[in-house]
């Protein structure tokens, strides 16, 4: 009877954690066509699909995208709906996208403080030249926070640069001002056509 | 109606093996070595806190705005005291995970402390994080504490327990290979995208170790690298193929039997570690490729263990 009832649990997790793993998409929102990666994405699949002569515009592409992404992220959003609370406070799941679309427009954290009325960086990832507090900046659970909040701050934005720029101004006493945000800029593969524009994002300044 | 019942009984059946708990211990030994390195990291680096406390005590987290606000900050206040008191919560659990002392309760509290620490701050929760309570689950299932165990002493060593926890593991992260790589739909990772993906990903200061801006000298061979990881990933789903052609290697086939002739398995897990290995050295992921490769002992049954492993003293 034991391993009846075990087989049959294991079968029942398998499908629920078999859902769980589909990839049908969480959830679906226009302002997501709306950022550059997607643009840029969209724009690659209408060249695809164009060159093979499937003739398609990048609207037709992003509202085809939405009505069956809307309808397959309600389906999942259904059919786990009664086992979510279990979800949560398990932390359990399943959610395996990992670089399913390699950012195009990374995003560069920069630190910086105001001395003599010119700012200075101190921190900018990746660069050996700033490198105040990068071990901090580069652990895994603090790269998510700023890193989540590169297409729209929450406020787990704002108090990451609060409390940076209070690190920042006890370390460099004769700072005056600390300044936290953003350089976006586009990586191209080679052979591309290069972009070497940046973009200066969600700064924040924090007097002393 | 004999036919549901004989497919019944197989399924059955299929759960109800059991083996040796080694593979099993082993795996959480490694498992909590690595979470408790990862919390080590947190408290060296001074961010139980913001990490973890709400915006009033220095937090990053908008805990209080969250619907349902979680259990951590309903139950207590929002004092020093909580953050540092589940992160305390978490060490002692992950320690007793690693000892194997009450293996199963050390299990589900780190399990649940950890979800609720998710809870508080979502973006600072990771894939792994997410794949590492999946296992802690099993592991709370499991016969994990039955050797190399405090348990084990206290309670006494086992010759076998069920084997369906470990099956399950090799399960959990053929899906999440497999799954991952189904959903790479972006065009980088494709041939008509020019497998530019993991040149892109290595240019992002927030993912990549190092500088890589030389890295397009050498271009074909992070094309080279984006094929393998796409084609290491999408063969994970048929790989389980090799488990059950393994399991029924008496039973007839040519596909079986060439299966099991060149033993795909190991081929592999042998990229699957060089990924790992690779990802290590170019990418800022933390514990993701070391958590991940702690899990590849579950891949072997505890026959396959060097002999002297598997001796010791034990009870039926």
């Amino acid at each position: 009877m034991r391993e009846h009832v075990r087989a049959a649990l294991i079968a029942f997790a398998l499908l629920v954690h078999g859902i769980a793993a589909s990839p049908l998409p969480k959830s679906v929102r226009r302002a997501q066509f709306d950022t550059p990666i997607a643009k840029e994405e969209i724009g690659r699949w209408v060249h695809l699909l164009t060159s093979v002569g499937i003739v398609t515009t990048h609207a037709e592409i992003a509202e085809a995208s939405i009505t069956y992404g809307t309808a397959l992220a309600d389906l999942r959003t259904t059919l786990l709906g009664p086992f979510r609370p279990w979800f949560r406070i398990s932390g359990t799941g399943q959610a395996w996208g990992l670089f399913t679309f390699p950012d195009t427009f990374p995003h560069q954290l920069t630190v910086e403080i105001e001395r003599g009325g010119t700012w200075e960086r101190i921190f900018a990832g990746l660069d050996d030249d700033a490198t105040w507090m990068r071990t901090t900046l580069a652990y895994r659970r603090v790269r998510g926070v700023y890193d989540g909040n590169t297409r729209k701050p929450a406020k787990s934005y704002d108090n990451l640069a609060n409390w940076l720029a209070a690190r920042a101004l006890a370390d460099f006493p004769d700072a005056t001002a600390a300044r936290i945000g953003f350089v976006r800029f586009h990586t191209k593969a080679p052979g591309e056509p290069p972009d070497t524009e940046q973009t200066v994002k969600f700064q924040r300044v924090v007097p002393r | 109606m004999s036919g549901l019942r004989a497919r019944w009984a197989w399924w059955v059946a299929l759960w109800s093996h059991r083996e040796s708990p080694r593979v099993l211990a082993l795996i959480r030994i490694l498992v909590a070595l690595v979470l408790l390195y990862d919390f080590a990291t947190v408290y060296a680096l001074d961010l139980v806190l913001p990490l973890w406390g709400t915006p009033e005590i220095g937090g990053f987290g908008d805990v209080r705005s969250r619907t349902p606000v979680p259990e951590l900050y309903r139950w207590f206040p929002a004092e020093p005291a909580t953050p540092w008191a589940a992160f305390s919560v978490m060490v002692v659990s992950l320690t007793s995970l690693l000892v194997g002392f009450l293996t199963p309760v050390a299990a589900l509290v780190a399990l649940f402390t950890s979800a609720q620490l998710a809870e508080v701050l979502p973006l600072a929760d990771r894939g792994i994080d997410l794949m590492l309570r999946n296992v802690l689950f099993l592991l709370a299932l499991s016969g994990a504490g039955r050797v190399w165990a405090v348990d084990a002493r206290l309670f006494g060593e086992k010759a076998e327990v069920p084997a369906w926890p470990r099956h399950l593991l090799v399960l959990q992260v053929l899906v999440m290979y497999f799954t991952a790589g189904i959903q790479k739909s972006a065009l980088s990772w494709w041939p008509w995208g020019d497998w530019s993906a993991l040149y892109i990903v290595l240019q992002d200061p927030s993912i990549a170790a190092w500088k890589f801006g030389w890295l397009d000298r050498v271009y074909p061979l992070t094309q080279l690298a984006t094929a393998a990881t796409m084609a290491f990933e999408l063969l994970a789903g048929p790989m389980l193929l090799t488990w059950w052609f393994r399991a029924t290697r008496t039973r007839p086939g040519r596909l079986r039997a060439l299966f099991n002739r060149l033993d795909l398995r190991r081929w592999w897990m042998l990229v699957g570690v060089g990924l790992h290995v690779g990802i290590a050295a170019t990418m800022a992921l933390g514990i993701f490729p070391y958590a991940m490769l702690a899990l590849y002992p579950a891949f072997f049954h505890p026959d396959e263990l060097p002999s002297r492993w598997v001796r010791g003293r034990v009870t039926p």
